[in-house]
Parts: C-alpha cells; structure tokens; sequence
C-alpha cells in the first residue's frame, strides 16, 4: 500500500488550491456546528450548576400579604421540601448624578442557613441594618457604584438614605427585565437585598411575609403542589403561583438555550450539505481523469475495497483537515461566544465545555457528510472493468436545444452562442453548479437575517406598536382623572391612560399567564397592529390577542375564552374573542378600556399611561415623576430601544457576524471550486479552439462567460433559498418572548451577490492565468 | 532544401532555416537538430520518422504551436521566431489548419457547429456545409461527435481544418487512431483537399505506406532531416493497403 500512500499525497499536493477551498467549507461547517453545540452545552451546564449552588426555587408565589403562620400549612403539602417567605417591595430609587427615574424590587435576603435564591456575593458584604442594600451587579455597574456608595430609595412613600455594602448576583435574576418592560434596562431598573427584618418594619408585615418560594422534592410535578398552594393563599391576594419554568429569567434562559439547540442543529446541516455537495463533485471530476489509472491498477491485482479506500482516504484527509480546523476555530469562537453569554446574563462563572463528544460527532458528522459525497463517485470508478476503464470513456452524449431553432441564435456572438449551447446540452452539470453557487448564496442570506430580523423587530415593535415616549405604570389602581395631573406635567402632550390586569386565560384544557391590557378606544400612542402590520381599531366589546397567545389557547375569533383574574378578589368571566393582532414580541391580550372595567365591575380605573413627550423637556420632567410617589416604573422608548440593541441583539449580531465569516468562507471555497471543474473538464476543449485560431482573451470569455452565466442564475435562486432557508430557522427557534420575523432587506441580498461576485471574479483571475498557461500541445496529445 | 525558386514551381510559402527545439528540464532534450525546409503551395507532402524524431515537434514550430529555441521560420514574408502569442494565434486563425490523431472536436457541439467554430471566426471560410460536403459527410451535419464513427470524426475535423480555406493544412497521424479502410477514408479526405482548394498539406506518420499518395516525402531521424524524394506520380489513397 506505500505506492498508493505517495499516491496519496502526490495526489493532495496536486490538488491543493481545491483541497484547501474545499477544507476551509467543511471547516466553517464543523464550526459552527461546535460553536453552537458547546454555547450551548456550556449555557445549560452553567446553569444547571449555578441553580444548585444557589438553591433556586421550584415555585414562586407573589402575594399581598399573609401570616407567618400559615407556613406549617404550606410545608404540610405534599411534596414541598422548604418554604422560605420573604419581604419584597417596589422601591424609587435617586442615583446621584442620574437624572432618569429608577426603580427597583427590594428582597428581604435569604436566610442564611437554609434559604432558598441564595445570592452570590460578588464584593462586599451582606448587608444587616435598615439602611443597608446589596443590589445587582448588573445596575452596580451600570452606574459604577461600589460598596461604601449611598443611594436613597423610597419605600412605601419614605425615602431613606442607604450604604450598599454587597454587589449581588441572584439565580432568580440572571435575566433581569422590568415586570411589563421587553427588554432590559440596567440603568433604570434594580434589584436591592435587605435584612428582613428592616425591610418587614418597612413594609408593614411584621409577623407576615407577601412573597413565597418552594422547593419540591426532587422529580416532584409542581402542578398539584401549585393547586394546593393556590387554594390555601388565595385569601392572601395570591397572583398565583408559578412553577420554575414560567419564572421569567428561567424561561428566557431556557428560551435562549432551545435557540442555540436550533442553531446546532440546522446551521451546521446546512453547511455541512453544501459542503458534501462540494466533495462529490470534486470527487468525481478527479475519478472521471483517474478512471484508466484506477483501471491499471485493478488490472495490476489491486481489489476494488484497497482501491476504494485509497480514494476515501484523499477524501478524507480534506475532510480532516477542515474538522481539525474546524474544532480549533470552532472552539476558539465558542469560548469567546460563552464569555460574552457570562456577561450578558451575569453568571458568577461560566463553565466552557467543549466536550470530546461534541468534537467527536462534529468530526463525524462531516466526515459522514463528506464521504457520503465522495462515496458514489469512489463507488463508480471502482466498480469498472479495468479493460474498459483503460479505454478512453465514450463521449457524453448532446442533443440539439430549442435555441438553434430559435432567432435569438443569429443575433449572439458566436462565444455567446457557444456559451449558451454547453450551458443548454449539459443542463444537470449546469444545473449542480448553479445549485452549489446558489447554496452559497443562500447561507449568506441566512447569515443576514439575524441583523436584519433584529432591525424590523425594533420597528414593529418600537416605531409601529409602541409609539409613546415615556410609558408610566402606577403602584397600584388610580381614578382616571389622574390623566390630568401627567398632562400637565412639563413636556407631556399627550396622555392615554391605560389599565393592564393580570390574568390567566383559559380554553378548553390550555392555559396561559398573560396580561390585559385596556386601551383607549382611539389611541395613537399604542396601536394594535394586522398581519400586514397596520393599525386596527379595538372592537367595543370583547377580546383581542395576539396570534402567539391565540395559538397557544387554539382559539379563533368568535370562540370564547374564560378569564380568570389575579388580581382583587379573583373574578372569573367569559369573554368573546373578537380579532387578532400581530406583534413580534410577547404574548398579550388586549380590550378596550372601558369595556375591561366593566368586565372587573370597577369604575374608571387606570394603572398606568402612555405619554407624548417633547424631548426638551424630559429631565424637567424626569424630576416631576420621582417626586410623584405613585408612579412606581418608567420606560423611555429611546431608552429601551437602545437597551435592546446593545444587550440581546448584541448577542445575536456577534453569532450573526461570525455566521457572516464562515458563510463566506463557503461561498468563496464553492464558487472557487466550481470554476476549477469547470476549467479542467474543458482545457481540452479551450485548447482547441486556441488551436483553431481563437484568442485568449475569446477562449477566455468562453470559459467566463459561462461561469458568470450559471453565477448569474445562481444568485436569485440562492436568494430564494436563502428566504426559505431562514423561514426554516425562524419557525424552528420562534419562542413566545420573541418571534424572529422572516425579513431580509436588501442590503442583505446585496451583500450575498457581492461576495459571490467578488469570489467570482477572483476566481475568473486565477482562471484567465490557467488559460495564459494553458499547453497546447499536451492538452491535445492525449486521447479524448 | 535550397531557397532558390525552379522556374514553373509554385511559390514557396514556408520556409524554415536552422531550426532548433530545446525541452527544458532536468535533462533538457534536443528534439530538433537543425532543420532546413521550404513547404510551396498546394504541394502534398509527407514526413516520416519514428516516434521521438522530432516530427511532431517540426508540426507544431510550422503551425505556430510553440516557438523554436534556434532558428528562423518564415511564412510569406512573416517573420514566426520572433512572433509572440497574439501573433501567433492570428497566424493560426487566418492561414492555419490542424488535424490531429485524437480529432479533438468540442463535444457539446454537433458536426456543423464544430466548423462553425472556425467560420464564424474566419475571414473567407466556406460554408459548414461545403466543407461538411468536401469531407463526405453532407449526411451527418447534425451528428454529435458521440454519434459519429471515428473515421466521421476525423473527417470532421479536417472539415474544420479546411472551412477557413488555409493555406497550409497540419496534420499530425490523422490516422493514427484508425483502422486501415477508416484511415483511407480520412486520407482520401485529405487528398481530395488539396487537389481541390491547392492546400499546402503536411502529414507526419510512422506509417510509411501513405508516402506513396504525396508529392513530396521527407525522412525524420533525431531531430534531422535525413532524406527526401519525390514520388513521380501520386498514388490514390484508395490504392493504399496496410
């Protein structure tokens, strides 16, 4: 076997400018698929470690408030392995220096022993007195604070001044959002820990507790303890209880790791398709020049399994090569995606896994994709006689096309003409390397999407949606006449006040946790959007949800919907359906607002408005809403816009770019190639028509002319695959936070020809030397 | 061999003096030795020699292939040692047609449009069919190369050779790759040629039967030409036999 081994490399050597092109595509393959794949492992790990060092909680209770007492109770239900009950409060908090409202959750902390949400100290202490905080690391760095540092917070209407003596992290809050806000704002929203006992003097519960955590017993279902818990707290002004996978920081996690689950799985797929498409046909274009040569060496004794495996074996070492490239780039980009998820979420540490496994089945994987490809091919030439693969192989067979017929023909060049015939009398060849080009094409598109998707996201949502300035919620039910007093507040110029309850939605056996929200009949501030996203009016009567939630509940419009109440004294009503709206983020439910405070039995009610500001006038403004106690959050449009684009999209535009990279690696690896087959399937052919008389330069435009032909087809269908390639991964990783719209600007497509191009034309560069080196005389001396 | 001109002789069209090939390489290889030759219009003439005496190599200096390492060739009055490629391919394309063993025709493209190839791009070509007619094979202008036998495919290309009308026709063991009734086919072809259109023709072979139909025959051996007759009649390729 060593002459095939010198073979072997002689082989790669001669091959090199393709077998690297062809590496660095399954490189980008493997990749990515390690990239996602330990992002991924890494995140669940991380968070599976970090769940148990803190303790966190399996239920989460919120309610008004309820005696110590009734802790025997709880404990008592089956299942339950501890109860711990806190103090929580709404607090507005002034930062020196920071003119914007802030405001925060206040948690009594853990106790000591057995607590559950344990926190995780980053610096300082836990604090002890009543003018002592720990707040999240998250808004400590936002606004540079450090233990030592004072703030004042008001609590229940009284302000104090607080020492923070710790910097926190909490499981509970590794994805830390504002109740009703979409995205974070470390700026303007924190969470502060405090002593029990001071925060309970605070709040008035001495002897009582208004927040509730459990622990079940390990492999415990929580829907019956939930049932149980529900029954005993609703006295107790019980929003209900939720289990751990609707907490919110954990479903967005989760969210985010079932994305990365997605990625794993179709992306790499994709690449690694195109990448095998790659090897076929170069593996059978250099078996198609080896055939007499596999045909002498069966003649010799050697047996199709030895001949067979040699050529695996060229396969396989490109195919080696780029996963070895692949791993370590791979790798590489992973642990540097994971460090940017560790900030992002705040985890006190992030394991970076990059298991054998994982390199193991991405080398696999590949191999498994690449040797597929090269197995048909490897198959044919070694199953020839050798008698008859020692003959040259018969010429392929042509047929006349319509176009000799047709009237165009005389109108063409006659390198036009011979252009457009072998485009038309090879059509499956022509049609492979349009295909190749057009994948290539295609995962540029798909690279795209996520900066473009993220880009209409915050339109819909922020310019087409929400239109208000500054979006108020009050700390509890107002009359609306407090529409008055925010109107003549400094800068507003216009008001729409609004009432949101929370509620759970009931059809048939499904459920859901969602908010009403009660709009103003002719609101500008806050619109409801179609399919097509523009406005539609509310309905007088009745109630509208987005398609998402619609989905979940399997309702369509007419049907009916029980709605239960969690809030007051728990209502239970039945409402009517009556339409659907689209948005890209959340699951909601809106009415009108008169028509939901019929439905509550209560009077004009509001809890919260949507203003029109003049932006001269916001610090003004700004001042006016920290003395007003009863305006309990804030959110700035701007602000949260911003918010969105450097922190969640920021994530998925660093995956999005290094997407871009590997994507155009394979473009330019598949172009390349395509026009290396192309131009040595026909150096016998372009050497003949420069024997015949014609010019470099017309040989040239021959070869050219029918690559930038296929190119040129190429692209459309790549952009149309491209769409349906993201409509693909779009619906596999769509979640109920956020739905990723199928949107591709043309810039995107744009950007997806030029690289294609750009390859094309420096591919065409390295062809035009070929043709200038081209040796006449060898290129014809050898039979056909 | 000499440069003088007998009275009552066509012009001499190529000429060569002196001429050397060198191949590079580790062990560079002297493939011509310095030849003298001139070529006259509408002659036929055959040059023989073993395989490695340097006749293909002599073929491919003549029609503007490659380039001689020593040495002048001259057609008409230009000057081809010192062409360069552009040159060269306008030499080829106006003046030159090539046949060679393994008839090279572009696959994709039926009989008709392999001469078109050369008559689009020609400056007083015949028609594909006149040539396609010349060779015999006016019955199979729509055949692809695939469907045609390989005496039909040589006769092709020296259709393709001939529709530029050239002044000089190269062909390199036409009939090489032929059986003996097939090769006489393709030589009639050739003969009927140059007696028609008074094509200066050139044909190297091993094979010293086809000596007979030329007028003229040269002897190859290691790079030199070692002898040259004349035959007094030109015997019908038909009444070749090997």
């Amino acid at each position: 076997m060593s002459v095939l081994v010198h073979k072997l490399a002689r082989d790669l050597w001669r091959l090199r400018g393709q077998a690297l092109a062809i590496a660095l595509v399954v490189a980008s393959g493997v990749a990515t698929y390690v990239i996602a794949h330990s992002t991924m492992q890494s995140l669940a790990l991380t968070q599976r470690e970090f769940y148990r060092d803190s303790r966190f909680a399996d239920v989460f209770v919120a309610l008004i408030r309820a005696p110590r007492e009734i802790e025997s109770v709880i404990t008592a239900i089956d299942d339950v392995e501890t109860v711990e009950t806190r103090a929580r409060a709404a607090a507005l908090v002034d930062v020196p220096g920071f003119d914007d409202p802030v405001s925060a959750e206040v948690l009594s902390l853990p106790d000591p022993r057995k607590g559950l949400n344990r926190l995780y100290l980053r610096a300082g202490r836990l604090p002890a007195s009543d003018r002592e905080i720990a707040v999240n690391e998250a808004f400590a760095e936002a606004h540079d604070l450090h233990p030592g540092d004072r703030l004042r917070i008001t609590l229940r209407g009284r302000q104090r001044q607080v020492t923070i003596t710790g910097i926190a992290l909490s499981a509970e809050f590794v994805y830390l959002v504002r109740p009703g806000d979409l995205f974070p704002d470390y700026k303007r929203y924190g969470v502060f820990w405090m002593a029990r006992e001071p925060l309970d003097a605070a709040e008035g519960l001495d002897g009582a507790f208004n927040d509730l955590l459990l622990r079940l017993r390990p492999g415990a279902d929580p829907r019956p303890v939930i049932e149980r818990l529900d029954r005993v707290l609703a006295p107790y002004g019980s929003v209900g209880a939720i289990a751990r996978e609707d907490q919110t920081s954990h479903r967005y996690l989760t969210d985010e790791i079932r994305q990365w689950e997605v990625q794993a799985t179709i992306l790499p797929a994709i690449f690694l398709g195109v990448a095998a498409f790659l090897l076929n046909v170069v593996m059978m274009r250099l078996l198609k020049q080896e055939r007499s040569q596999v045909a002498v060496l069966r003649a010799f004794g050697y047996n199709r399994l030895e001949i067979g495996w040699h050529y695996l074996m060229l396969a396989g070492s490109i195919v080696l090569l780029g996963s070895a490239l692949g791993v370590a780039v791979g790798g590489w980009l992973g642990a540097g995606m994971s460090r940017v998820y560790q900030e992002f979420f705040r985890y006190p540490y992030l394991h970076y896994v990059l298991s054998t496994r994982v390199i193991a089945s991405g080398i696999a994987v590949s191999a498994g994709a690449a040797l597929l490809g090269a197995a048909t091919a490897v198959y044919r030439a070694a199953r020839l006689p050798p008698a008859q693969g020692m003959r040259p192989e018969p010429p392929p067979r042509y047929r006349i096309t319509r176009f000799e017929t047709s009237r165009l023909r005389h109108w063409l060049s006659p390198a036009t003409r011979m252009v457009v015939r072998n485009l038309m009398r090879q059509p499956l060849k022509s049609g492979l390397t349009v295909l190749g080009i057009a994948f290539s094409a295609s995962i540029l598109v798909v690279g795209g999407l996520m900066e473009d998707a993220i880009d209409y996201l915050v339109d819909v949502q922020f310019r087409q949606a929400l239109r208000a300035d500054l979006t108020v919620s009050f700390d509890d039910v107002k009359h609306e006449s407090v529409v008055h007093e925010l109107a003549a507040m400094p800068g507003v110029h216009r008001v729409e006040p609004m009432r949101a309850v929370a509620v759970r939605l009931q059809a048939g056996h499904r459920h859901e946790r969602s908010a009403i929200q009660g709009l103003e009949p002719d609101g500008r501030l806050y619109r409801l959007l179609d399919a097509d996203f523009r406005p539609v009016a509310i309905p007088d009567q009745g109630l509208m949800m987005t398609d998402m939630l619609a989905a979940k509940l399997g309702l369509q419009v007419g049907d009916t919907v029980r709605v239960e109440v969690l809030e007051g004294n728990r209502p239970t009503r039945e409402v009517t359906l009556v339409g659907i709206t689209h948005e890209l983020t959340g699951t909601s439910a809106y009415m009108r607002r008169g028509a939901l405070n019929r439905l509550l039995r209560e009077g004009d009610v509001v809890t919260g408005a949507f203003l029109g500001v003049e932006r001269s006038a916001l610090p003004r403004l700004y001042r006016d809403i920290k003395s007003t106690p009863r305006i309990a959050g804030v959110m700035n449009r701007q602000v949260a816009i911003d918010s969105f684009t450097e922190t969640m999209a920021g994530n998925m535009l660093i995956f999005g770019a290094v997407l871009l990279v590997l994507a155009s690696t394979i473009a330019v690896g598949v172009v390349y190639n395509s026009m290396r087959v192309a131009f040595s399937e026909r150096e016998r052919e372009l050497a003949s028509l420069r024997v015949l008389g014609y010019t470099r330069f017309e040989t040239g435009m021959i070869l050219l002319g029918e690559i930038a032909t296929l190119t040129l087809i190429a692209l459309p269908i790549g952009g149309v695959i491209g769409w349906w390639l993201s409509a693909l991964m779009v619906e596999a990783s769509n979640s109920d936070l956020y739905r990723i719209p199928v949107v591709i600007e043309p810039q995107t497509y744009a950007y997806a020809a030029s690289v294609i191009l750009i390859a094309s034309t420096l591919s065409s560069l390295l062809m035009i030397r070929f043709i200038r080196r081209m040796d006449l005389v060898s290129a014809l001396k050898v039979p056909q | 061999m000499s440069g003088t001109q007998p009275a009552g002789q066509p012009p001499v069209l190529l000429s060569a003096r002196g001429l050397a090939k060198v191949y590079d390489g580790e062990s560079p290889v002297q493939a011509l030795r310095g030849v003298d030759l001139d070529l006259r219009a509408a002659e036929f003439v055959v040059l023989l020699g073993a395989s490695g005496s340097g006749k293909s190599t002599l073929l491919n200096i003549l029609g503007g292939l490659e380039t001689a390492s020593s040495g002048q060739v001259v057609y008409q009055d230009h000057d081809l040692t010192r062409a360069g490629d552009r040159a060269l391919t306008r030499y080829r394309r106006e003046h030159v047609g090539f046949v060679f063993q393994f008839y090279n025709l572009i696959a994709s493209l039926t009989a008709r449009e392999n001469v078109e190839a050369v008559t689009e791009i020609a400056r007083n070509p015949l028609t594909p069919e006149e040539a396609l007619t010349a060779v015999g094979l006016e019955h199979r202008l729509d055949h692809f190369p695939a469907q045609l036998s390989g005496g039909e495919q040589q006769r092709v290309a020296i259709a393709r050779a001939i529709a530029k009308q050239p002044d000089l026709l190269l062909c390199d063991e036409p009939t090489g790759a032929l059986d003996s009734h097939t090769g006489i086919r393709v030589l009639e072809a050739l003969d009927e040629v140059n007696r028609r259109l008074r094509t200066l023709t050139v044909v190297i072979t091993h094979n010293a039967v086809i000596a007979d139909m030329a007028d003229r025959v040269l002897r190859l051996s290691d790079g030199r030409i070692v002898g040259e007759h004349r035959n007094a009649t030109r015997r019908a390729p038909r009444d070749l036999q090997w």
